[in-house]
């Protein structure tokens, strides 16, 4: 059975339509990647999975519920990094985390204090003095200390230092070698290549391509798996001369 | 050159704050000078006679308006002039400690947290640029502010204001907000965050004023040791000294010189009282979604609880002497007819403004569900496994809850106010009555509120046109003589005056309470079935 299947799906705010006809499936055990250019609709997709925003047409079943209605079911079984980490300045972080493991669920203690320790988070600063990469990390122990199946990751990385962007790939691929499946929008494509098992690309609110990485790297061999993502970056006009070149 | 490597672009920074500044400054000074100058024409047609005057002071006088307003020195000779500055002084010099505190600080303090400080320190800018050119805004905006209150009082040709009174007046009020400017300052420098330079002024401000009243009625040393006090001992309009003046300047010199130098030996982002480490865990309360919404409208509850209970206190304290009160009662009440109890007219009244007051704080708490919608901190709360009729009912009950505590509040304040004062006390029973009478009217206006958070969350603000129509009609009312439908226009029109002898009928009473429970109910639902926006 899949994780997330989304039928058919459109998404319109007022006249704009920010997601054209999705149609997507993420298989339970996977790392699925989520990739495309800013404004794409990624973060529209992801919360209208979540229930969030109510889909103008078309289906979207999570863990075998319907993503509206059934939300607070679901919602039991996600974690979710969201790509904005809006904050109340003035509960601490350790506060936030706690939080927000509480009203997902049951709270993993040992999982939190370990994780806590790895990101080199001080849970007791005020939310208003950190970071934005420490705000980042809030939201990430948060999700990662939650024993959720389906793990929503929107944009997890950004403002993080390499040194704990490595920290979050190593959870990641624990998540994986766990079983857990885990949705991962990202704009940093080595990141994409390196976790994910398979990757769909979304550009104007339209699924323009969906592969499974080991494929497309192979299909890639010496050209490079960067130059596959980013044809699909540009704009469409730029594309075609890109190909008679 | 050390004015080179310090202050160098505060000149061009003074244009920018001004240019982003403009607009809120200009809405002070027009405020308070507005204020400043309706009074006094108030006061002088109300009090047209010695009679009149002499009866004020009368009332003025007693320890509880000592305490709240100031002592005045010349209240066997209660002039306009004296009475201006003896009911208004203290508050306008508050006003203007506020406008300073919270401009002083957004652009110290809350620019450096959000980094724009760092932007201007890469540039060739001084180290002491950014608050230099705060500071000098600030000097002229205090000035002028002053300025105009003098000119515009002398010019009423009011006879006790004269040129000297009128500028002396308008200085006092600059002086303290010059004060006030350099505390902002230097606790800008000491704390790490603007919210915490903000408490820190305020607690300053709350000081000063206590110590003013407490110095009032028992210690002219102690009255002296507060800014709001030394401004008092002008006496603008009656004795016309200076020395206080140059007092405050004084302190607020030194504050400044303060300000530079801890600005001068700290990083940037760095204060000298280290923000405290908060709870690394939870409380068991908190991880709740009302919980939490109880947290975040903590201290505003608080406070507003002790405002309207200081409220109900201040209006229960002039009870005792409604006969020297009676022309302004005889105003709000819109004429008391011969052989009403005046007082009784006047609490009746009180009953109503209580009841529309009550509402403020609860629009608040209910238009905040929108507000953490709108800084999306919602999201992740729905994200859990939370539906959207948890995260509505966490607002809409405590507000329910405290509409009551909250009347309750203001008519315990009242009523122990008025036992202190009056020879024949109201009866508790008897106001409680009174006000619990407008309680559907105020679950009416919560209904309004819920039902624009549902229905149309983008307009949710509109709920306050609404109430402050409500106010208008139910404070002017009575005063401009307005047609009685028009107070059946709101809510609270329907409410029985049972201060005023009318039996209480249940008809009236119930039909509000359906529409409130119509509304919220509607309000509810749709909010259910609706996406975050
Ligand atoms: N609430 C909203 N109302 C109106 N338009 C919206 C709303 N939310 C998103 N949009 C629009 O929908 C489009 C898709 O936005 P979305 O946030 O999903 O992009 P994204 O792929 O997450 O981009 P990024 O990589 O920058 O995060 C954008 O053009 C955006 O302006
Ligand atoms: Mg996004």
């Amino acid at each position: 059975m899949s994780a997330i299947k989304i039928k058919d799906l459109t998404k319109r705010f007022g006249k704009f339509t920010a997601l054209d006809g999705v149609n997507l499936e993420v298989e339970k055990g996977e790392v699925f990647g989520f990739i495309g250019p800013n404004g794409a609709g990624k973060t529209t997709t992801i919360r209208t999975i979540l229930g969030i925003y109510r889909a103008t047409s078309g289906d979207v079943k999570v863990l075998g519920g319907d993503a509206w209605k059934d939300a607070v079911e679901i919602h039991k079984k996600i974690a979710y990094v969201p790509g904005d980490v809006n904050l109340w300045s003035n509960l601490t972080g350790g506060e936030v985390i706690d939080l927000f493991m509480k009203l997902r669920g049951a709270a993993n203690e040992k999982r939190r204090e370990e994780l806590v320790k790895r990101f080199e988070l001080d849970v007791t600063k005020k939310c208003g003095t950190y970071s934005k990469g420490n705000r980042q990390k809030v939201a990430l122990v948060a999700a990662l200390a939650s024993d959720a199946d389906l793990y929503i990751l929107d944009e997890p990385t950004s403002g993080l230092d390499p040194l704990m962007e490595q920290v979050f790939r190593d959870e990641v691929m624990k998540l994986k070698e766990a079983g857990k499946t885990v949705f991962l929008s990202s704009h940093i494509l080595q990141e994409v290549a390196l976790l994910c098992d398979r990757v769909g690309i979304i550009k104007e609110g339209k699924i323009v391509q969906v592969g499974v990485m080991e494929d497309m790297k192979r299909l890639a061999k010496d050209k490079g798996l960067e130059e596959i993502f980013m044809k699909h970056y540009k704009k469409d006009g730029e594309e075609n001369t890109g190909a008679e070149e | 050159m050390i004015f080179e490597r310090l202050a160098k672009g505060s000149g061009l920074l003074v244009k920018f704050v001004f240019r982003r500044e403009w607009l809120a400054l200009a809405i002070w000074t027009v405020g308070l000078l507005g204020f400043a100058v309706a009074v006094p024409v108030a006061f002088n047609q109300m009090y047209d006679t010695e009679e009149a005057r002499q009866g004020m002071a009368v009332a003025m006088g007693n320890p509880a308006m000592v305490a709240m307003v100031g002592d005045s020195t010349a209240l066997d000779d209660y002039t306009v002039g004296a009475m201006n500055v003896h009911m208004m002084l203290v508050f306008m010099a508050i006003a203007i400690a506020v406008m300073n505190i919270f401009f002083v600080v957004k652009y110290t303090r809350r620019d450096e947290e959000l980094g724009r400080e760092e932007v201007l320190r890469s540039l060739p800018v001084g180290h002491l640029a950014g608050l230099s050119a705060v500071l000098i805004v600030a000097l002229v905006v205090n000035l002028v502010i002053g300025a105009l209150i003098g000119v515009g009082l002398s010019v009423l040709g009011i006879e006790s204001i004269d040129w000297a009174g009128s500028i002396l007046y308008g200085m006092g009020i600059a002086a303290v907000g010059l004060v006030f400017a350099g505390v902002a300052a230097v606790a800008a420098q000491l704390c790490q965050t603007a919210r915490g330079a903000i408490g820190m002024s305020m607690i300053f401000l709350i000081g000063s004023y206590l110590m003013r009243a407490a110095g009032d009625m028992n210690s002219e040393v102690l009255a002296r040791m507060s800014p709001l006090g030394l401004v008092l001992r002008t006496e603008a309009a009656v004795g016309n000294y200076w020395w206080p003046i140059w007092v405050l300047l004084g302190i607020a010199a030194v504050l400044v010189v303060k300000a530079f130098w801890l600005n001068a030996i700290r990083d940037m982002d760095q204060g000298f009282i280290p923000a405290k480490p908060g709870r690394a865990r939870a409380s068991g309360l908190l991880v709740r979604p009302i919980g939490l919404s109880l947290r975040l409208m903590r201290w505003m509850m608080i406070a507003w609880l002790v405002g309207l209970m200081l409220l109900g206190a201040s209006y229960g304290s002039v009870l005792g002497d409604t006969e020297s009160f009676a022309d302004t009662i005889a105003q709000m009440t819109g004429g008391v007819a011969e052989g009403e109890d005046v007082a009784r007219a006047f609490v009746s009244v009180l009953m109503l403004i209580m009841a529309v007051f009550a509402c403020v704080p609860c629009l608040i708490m209910l238009l905040k569900v929108r507000g953490e919608e709108k800084r999306g901190r919602l999201e992740m709360i729905l994200a859990g496994a939370v539906s959207r009729g948890k995260v509505i009912r966490s607002y809409l009950v405590p507000t329910l809850v405290f509409s009551f505590v909250s009347v309750m509040m203001a008519i315990v304040g009242l009523w122990g106010a008025g036992m202190a004062t009056m020879e024949e006390p109201i009866v508790f029973g008897e106001i409680f009555r009174a006000v619990m009478v407008y309680m559907p009217a105020i679950w009416v206006m919560i209904g309004i509120g819920i039902l624009l958070v549902g229905v149309a969350p983008k307009k949710a603000g509109f709920a306050w046109i609404f109430l402050l129509f409500a106010f208008f009609v139910s404070y002017f009312g009575g005063m401009m003589g307005l047609p009685e439908w028009t107070s059946r226009l709101t809510p609270f029109g329907w409410a029985p005056e049972v201060m005023m002898g009318e039996s209480v009928s249940f008809l009236p009473l119930m039909v509000t309470a359906v529409v409130a429970v119509g509304l919220i109910t509607v309000g509810v639902l749709t909010y259910r079935r609706r996406e975050m926006v």
